[in-house]
Formats: C-alpha cells, sequence, structure tokens
C-alpha cells in the first residue's frame, strides 16, 4: 500500500515538474502547447548528450556520488541541458509561434502539434529509437519500512533525490513567482495582460521569460524521468497526456495546482498498475481526472499562479 | 516637453479594434495642465475607446496624441507609464490574484521607484488601503477596488492619469468618494481626463466636459454650462442628434 502510493510520488514528480511548465504556458501564452512533451525529452537527452562528453573529457564526471547512480557530471549535464533546451523553447516561439500568435489559439494549438511532430523525429533521427540510460549502475532500493508495516517501503537513493529536488525546485518557483518583480508580472500578466501592459509591465518580456522557465522545468523532468525510468524519444509525446491531465486537474495556472495535480496522476497510475494492470494505467489517470471536474470544473486551484 | 503645450492633444483620432472599422472617428480634444476634462456621451459613442486609443490598447489608422508635446501616439502600452500617462481601465483594473500591497508595489517596481517613497504618500491619500494591504485583491469591494485602481496608477507619479467609468457599479456615496479622490489628485498637480456614464457627478467634478457622439466631439464647454443645459439630457435620449446644427447654440460646438 505505501510502496504504490511512493511509487506514485515518483511518477508523479516528473509529471508534475513538466506539468508546471506547461500550466504556466497556457495561462500567460494562452493557448495549449502540444510540443512541450518533446522539450522533456530533448532536455534528458541533451543532458545524456552532455554528461558523456564530460565524462569522456574526465573519468571522475562518471564516477558516482555516494549511494546515487551518477556522478558530478550529470549534475552540471542537467544544469547545461536546462539553459540549452530553455534556448530551445525560446527559439520555437521565435520561428513558429509568435509569427502564428496573431490568428489565434487554435492556429498556436496546431502549430504546436506540428513543432512537436520535427522535434520527436529529430532526436529519433539523432539518437535512434533503442531506449538509453544516463549510468549502468544497478541500485538497490533502501528499505525505509518493514513489510509488516503496510506492506513496507522501499525507495532507491535515486528516487529520494528526485523527490528532494522537485520539491526544492518548485518551492524555489514558487518564491520566485511570489516575490521577485518579474514572477509577481507574470502573474499578473497571467491573470490580466491589458492592466499589465497599461500598469509598465512588457508583455514580450514576460513571454520570453515563460518560455524560458517553462524549457528549462520541462529539461530537469525529462532528467528525472531519464533517472527513474530510461531515455526514449518517444517518453515526450508517453508524458504529454499525463501532463495535459496534471495541469487540468490542478486548474490551468497554478503552480501548486500543477504539482498536486501531477502527484495525484502519478498516484493514480501508480496504484493502476498494481491493482488493475499496467495496459489501463492512462485510463485511470483519466478517470481520476473527470471524477474531480465532475466536482470542481475549474481544477482544485483553478485560475490562480 | 513643451512648457506651454496642454497635457494632451488628441489630433483628428480615427483608432478601432479592426482595420478599416473606425470606432473613433476624427476626434480632436485638448486637456490643458491641472484641468479635470469629462468625456461623456451615450452608450457606443466610443468613450472607452477613445481613452484606450490615447493609452495605447486600441490601435490607431490615423490622427496622433500628444503628451505635453511629445507624440506618443505609436508608444506602446506599456511604455505610456514611463511617459508619464497612466490609465484606470473601467473593469478588471487591479490584479485579484495579487494582495493590496502586491498590486501597489509591482506598480512601483515597474517603474524602478524606491518602495516606500512611492508608497507611503499614496497609503496616505487612501489609509484604508494600507489596512487591507494584505487583503487579496480580489476580496475587496467595488469601491475599494477602484480606489486601488487610482492608487495603483498613481504610485508611477502620473502627469496624465485617465479613468474610464470610475463610478461604474459604485453607490452614489462611494461615487462621491472616489471623485473626492480624484480632487486630491489634481490638487496633487496631476492632470485628469475621465470618462463617464454618471453625467451630473462626472459634471460636478470636472472643469470642462466633451459630449461624445458616434465616436466623435460633438460639444465641448465648461461642465458649468451642460450641467445648466437641457440638450445634454435630451442626447441621451437620442433627440439632439436629430435636429439641425443651427439650433445648437451657445456653446462651442464641433463637428
Amino acid at each position: 500500500m505505501l510502496q504504490i502510493a511512493a511509487d506514485g510520488l515518483i511518477i508523479g514528480s516528473v509529471i508534475a515538474l513538466g506539468a508546471i511548465g506547461l500550466s504556466v504556458t497556457m495561462s500567460i501564452v494562452r493557448f495549449s502547447n502540444f510540443s512541450h512533451g518533446e522539450l522533456l525529452a530533448w532536455g534528458a537527452y541533451l543532458a545524456l548528450m552532455v554528461a558523456s562528453v564530460l565524462s569522456a573529457m574526465h573519468e571522475d564526471f562518471a564516477t558516482p556520488i555516494g549511494p546515487f547512480s551518477f556522478g558530478w557530471g550529470l549534475i552540471i549535464a542537467t544544469m547545461v541541458a536546462a539553459a540549452m533546451t530553455a534556448m530551445l523553447s525560446l527559439l520555437l516561439d521565435t520561428i513558429l509561434f509568435k509569427k502564428v500568435r496573431k490568428y489565434g489559439s487554435m492556429t498556436l494549438v496546431i502549430a504546436s502539434f506540428g513543432a512537436a511532430l520535427v522535434l520527436r523525429n529529430l532526436l529519433l533521427f539523432w539518437q535512434g529509437g533503442v531506449p538509453q540510460y544516463f549510468s549502468q549502475n544497478l541500485q538497490i532500493a533502501i528499505p525505509l519500512l518493514p513489510r509488516r508495516v503496510w506492506g513496507g517501503l522501499r525507495f532507491t537513493p535515486d528516487q529520494l533525490l528526485v523527490l528532494a529536488l522537485t520539491l526544492a525546485t518548485v518551492s524555489a518557483l514558487h518564491l520566485f513567482l511570489r516575490y521577485s518583480v518579474l514572477g509577481r508580472s507574470m502573474r499578473a500578466s497571467a491573470i490580466n495582460p491589458a492592466l499589465a501592459q497599461v500598469t509598465g509591465i512588457d508583455p514580450e518580456r514576460i513571454l520570453r521569460a515563460t518560455w524560458l522557465i517553462s524549457g528549462a522545468l520541462a529539461a530537469v523532468a525529462g532528467v528525472f524521468a531519464g533517472i527513474t525510468v530510461q531515455l526514449r524519444p518517444t517518453m515526450g509525446v508517453d508524458l504529454l497526456l499525463p501532463l495535459f491531465a496534471a495541469v487540468v486537474l490542478g486548474g490551468i495556472g497554478s503552480v501548486w495546482g500543477a504539482v498536486v495535480g501531477g502527484l495525484l496522476i502519478g498516484l493514480a497510475e501508480s496504484a493502476s498498475v498494481t491493482l488493475i494492470g499496467a495496459q489501463y494505467r492512462t485510463a485511470a489517470a483519466f478517470i481520476v481526472l473527470i471524477l474531480i471536474l465532475l466536482v470542481k470544473p475549474k481544477g482544485l486551484f483553478g485560475e490562480r499562479i | 516637453m513643451i512648457d506651454s503645450a496642454p497635457a494632451l492633444a488628441i489630433e483628428s483620432l480615427e483608432a478601432g479594434y479592426e482595420p478599416g472599422l473606425s470606432i473613433v472617428r476624427g476626434t480632436s480634444l485638448n486637456v490643458q495642465p491641472g484641468e479635470i476634462v469629462a468625456v461623456i456621451g451615450p452608450n457606443g459613442a466610443g468613450k472607452s475607446s477613445l481613452v484606450k486609443a490615447v493609452a495605447g490598447l486600441v490601435p490607431i489608422s490615423s490622427g496622433r496624441n500628444l503628451l505635453f508635446g511629445k507624440d506618443i501616439t505609436k508608444t506602446p502600452a506599456h511604455r505610456m507609464v514611463f511617459e508619464g500617462l497612466a490609465l484606470v481601465p473601467q473593469v478588471e483594473n487591479v490584479f485579484v490574484n495579487l494582495s493590496v500591497a502586491e498590486n501597489l508595489e509591482l506598480a512601483a517596481a515597474i517603474v524602478k521607484a524606491n518602495r516606500q517613497e512611492r508608497l507611503k504618500p499614496v497609503y496616505a491619500m487612501f489609509p484604508d488601503l494600507y489596512r487591507q494591504r494584505t487583503d487579496m485583491a480580489g476580496r475587496l469591494s467595488g469601491g475599494q477596488r477602484q480606489m486601488l485602481a487610482v492608487a495603483r496608477g498613481l504610485i508611477a507619479r502620473p502627469k496624465l492619469l485617465i479613468l474610464d467609468e470610475p463610478s461604474a457599479g459604485l453607490s452614489p456615496r462611494m461615487t462621491e468618494q472616489v471623485f473626492g479622490k480624484l480632487r486630491e489628485v489634481r490638487a496633487s498637480g496631476v492632470t485628469v481626463l475621465l470618462v463617464e456614464q454618471n453625467v451630473k457627478a462626472a459634471l460636478a467634478l470636472a472643469d470642462r466636459a466633451v459630449v461624445l457622439v458616434e465616436g466623435k466631439e460633438r460639444i465641448v464647454a465648461a461642465s458649468s454650462e451642460l450641467l445648466q443645459d437641457n440638450r445634454v439630457a435630451e442626447l441621451y435620449l437620442g433627440r439632439y442628434l436629430n435636429q439641425s446644427p443651427g439650433r445648437r447654440s451657445g456653446m462651442q460646438e464641433q463637428t
């Protein structure tokens, strides 16, 4: 029982990080970006590339840190990949979304479908379809609770780190949005773009910040997905529906909503794998989504950022 | 800045949301420094569109706007506050997801001003806002929101404050409170241009008024003159428009 919840938290933390970026984009840029999942995949593979280069430069970068399966190389690579994915996200806006923005949100959605296809196939062309791993080192799960206590609880050190880093990233983003001028400007633009403009907030600056932040968060989520599962060029499209489910469940525009939504979707997927079979995991997540929307149509924390 | 220039000069302005569909149709208007000028007129006259066009929120197809002699026709909406023009929109004029203090602090931070230096005089003018500074703006009453909206506009220390129907949805008592604050704003040296549906209250507040009909100014006169004139009431009933220009004498008329 506890293990199902723990596995759900791990899946959910990856979904939550990806969903935050998607949610912020939906509330500020005002369209559903179907290419967001591909940014997770690109972020993960860019981190793999940088980590490989660092390991080739010096073997210490690949030496595992303490109980974890990866070395400092992956940590540095994650930061570099976050910056690169942020730039990729901004590049997508500059060469595509910005040019079609005047035609409305439906055009943007269709454009994002096209962008997703291009990004996914470029990744397949570059990396091939064979799954890859950040590390070949095997990890043994640490028993935190014995079996007699609700079936026991085991985590690998990597999983615990992913949980801690997700919490740290979300907290940092919360503080940024709550207290920084740019963060408050983003919240203001999300709720009332016209008033934001007459207050002196440059809408283009807010859009650029939104793309950069959502891209960076997508990369971190992609790396976490790679650490806890594996890297596949289709990992973005596989995560896309859970990401949207988390955003809608939490309420579009709410950071904490995306986190809670992501964790709930993760828990639903984890429970369905154990209780009714892995083939129903996505269906289970959407049943949870439908049930909650029937009670709260705007999601759990609707229309807040 | 040109010292003798009007605070705002609107010259033959044409503006509208869709290309070829002007809502503001060749309006001209001067607002002198230190004045309160009201723009009145029937529903659909283009009053809100006029001030939004001046503030950069509605596309302008021809004509120009000068703020203290400086051409601001092509200035983007987000740069207006740096030119000295602040707009208080009619509805949704506060950030409901921010607290009262956050609304004001954000406005100060955007213009890179010292937060305390800007907030102190504003809180002194609006003591209720100081008491409610930790409340979310979305929880304020209509009148309190309007006060916050005016306060937010003043944080940037504008030379011209434009308000779009500040009495909309307010009780007569609350309207009088808001308009009382506008008198204080003017006394502090800020020029005020307001759009109003509440003609009586607007004319009681303003030095001059402009009657806008179908996107064009029809009468420009001192408020005291317009208060005595039955034709303003008739205008709202649609009769004035059907009269011949020769019968509309007395005040400065513009066609």
